[in-house]
């Protein structure tokens, strides 16, 4: 990051090739459209080109910089054209989107550990808390707003984000940062 | 609300699900700058940037990365050609009185822009060597295909004469592939004649074309082939060619010779 607040173009390639495909498939999973997923791909590499020289890695790693820019960026996108898709309680095949999926097994080795690691930890989390998760995370739901939409009291969905989370946490306890 | 409470909501903040009251009392109680929330945030959120990890890859289009590049160049042109960006803020008067590195900070940073510069001119450099490489290649290879077209115009200029005759010359036991064909005019005295897949004469010998004319040779010039064993000769002037009764070609010592007197590598009759 530091070649790149320097303007070194080679480095920013290297950079774009490190963590396009984490971005693109964020960006899918919330705008489920493509061309729009690519257009916050590249808004995200603009402003990383832009902001390099204000990155501190003491504050976090590049990934959650970039994840946590991606998501907003595209939750933005999704507002702007006010399609928010609700998750449905009956739709399996949302519910099963994590846990079920198979991984492709040409991908990287390093990349397939942490995606079955992921959909394992995900898999551990029970239905409605992984619902109010997937709800916040990929629509850009308040707790409010998912309460709403689920038809639950506010207080049952604080408490299923909260249960659900620190039950990521202690799935993930060992690995995060690896 | 107690600290036990704010750091309850923690992981819904780091979520960024929490709103309403509990937003605003929890930014307040985050403002008091309370250590285990941030702590506690960071951790989460980490956490929670690994979730997309989990998702399915999506192909990119095979342009991403050149159309986000263009964008790059376009977005430096309309800011001005050269873009430098300060890695730190200024500081206020005093600090930089005390800052004493700078000057020394500015000449690392001028030494690495030129040695950057340096780095970029000797790749243009290169670059230009190989493109000039490239079009003498080109240039080269347009002088050939300029010779075999002006070949070509005249075998054709020189078929569409009238009385014109063909004759095939087939390849003799020591040249058993090789084949030619003269094209030779009586009437205007002129021949042109082609060759192909002659092996290459050894240094010091060359090729002689002969016309056999009342049962005597007449040399019709001497030529040598191409890596390809082809050749290409004009005859001008072919004083016996209507008295011509066959083709032949022969190996003989540089420069030519009045009577052959190597060994036959093609042979054509009338």
């Amino acid at each position: 990051m530091r070649k790149v607040a320097l303007g070194d173009r080679a480095a920013f390639g290297q950079l774009f090739d490190r963590y396009h495909q984490l971005a693109l498939n964020l960006a899918a999973r919330v705008l489920n459209e493509r061309q729009e997923a690519e257009d916050v791909v590249q808004e995200v590499f603009l402003q990383l080109w832009r902001d390099a020289s204000s990155y501190r890695q003491e504050r976090g790693n590049l990934s959650t910089w970039i994840v946590a820019i991606t998501r907003s960026r595209a939750i933005d996108k999704l507002r702007s054209r006010k399609a928010r898709r609700v998750l449905d309680l009956g739709d399996n095949e949302q519910m099963q989107d994590f846990a079920e999926r198979l991984p492709d097994p040409t991908e990287r080795p390093g990349r397939l550990d942490t995606q079955l690691l992921m959909r394992k930890a995900f898999g551990s989390l029970a239905v409605d808390q992984r619902v109010a998760i997937e709800m916040a995370y990929y629509e850009g739901m308040s707790q409010s707003e998912i309460a709403e939409a689920l038809r639950e009291p506010l207080g049952t969905i604080k408490t299923r984000i909260r249960s659900g989370l620190l039950r990521l946490k202690q799935a993930l306890s060992p690995d995060v940062g690896n | 609300m107690s600290h036990e409470k704010q750091f309850d909501l923690c992981p819904i903040y780091a979520l960024g699900a929490l709103d309403g009251e509990d937003l605003r009392e929890f930014e307040a109680h985050l403002e008091t700058g309370c250590q285990l929330c941030d702590q506690e945030i960071r951790e989460h959120s980490e956490r929670l940037a690994l979730i997309p990890q989990a998702l399915p890859n999506i192909s990119p289009s095979k342009d991403l990365k050149s159309r986000l590049m263009t964008k790059l160049d376009e977005e430096a042109k309309s800011r001005g050609v050269v873009e430098f960006k300060p890695v730190t803020k200024v500081p206020p008067a005093r600090a930089r009185q005390r800052r004493s590195w700078l000057p020394w900070a500015c000449a690392v940073a001028a030494g690495i822009a030129l040695m950057v510069s340096l780095t970029r001119m000797s790749n243009l450099n290169r670059g230009l060597a190989e493109q000039h490489e490239r079009l003498n290649q080109q240039l080269e290879q347009l002088k050939v295909l300029q010779k075999l077209l002006s070949e070509e115009k005249e075998v054709t200029q020189f078929i569409s004469t009238p009385g014109v005759r063909i004759t095939p010359l087939a390849g003799t036991d020591q040249s058993p592939q090789a084949a030619g064909k003269i094209l030779w005019s009586p009437q205007e005295k002129k021949a042109l004649f082609y060759a192909a897949k002659l092996p290459a004469a050894p240094n010091g010998k060359t090729y002689q074309l002969w016309i056999i004319a009342d049962n005597k040779p007449f040399s019709a010039g001497v030529f040598s082939v191409d890596p390809q064993g082809s050749a290409f000769l004009k005859v001008p002037s072919l004083s016996e060619a209507d008295k011509a009764q066959k083709f032949a070609v022969t190996l003989e010592p540089a420069g030519g010779v009045p009577q052959p007197t190597g060994a036959m590598h093609l042979l054509g009759s009338l």
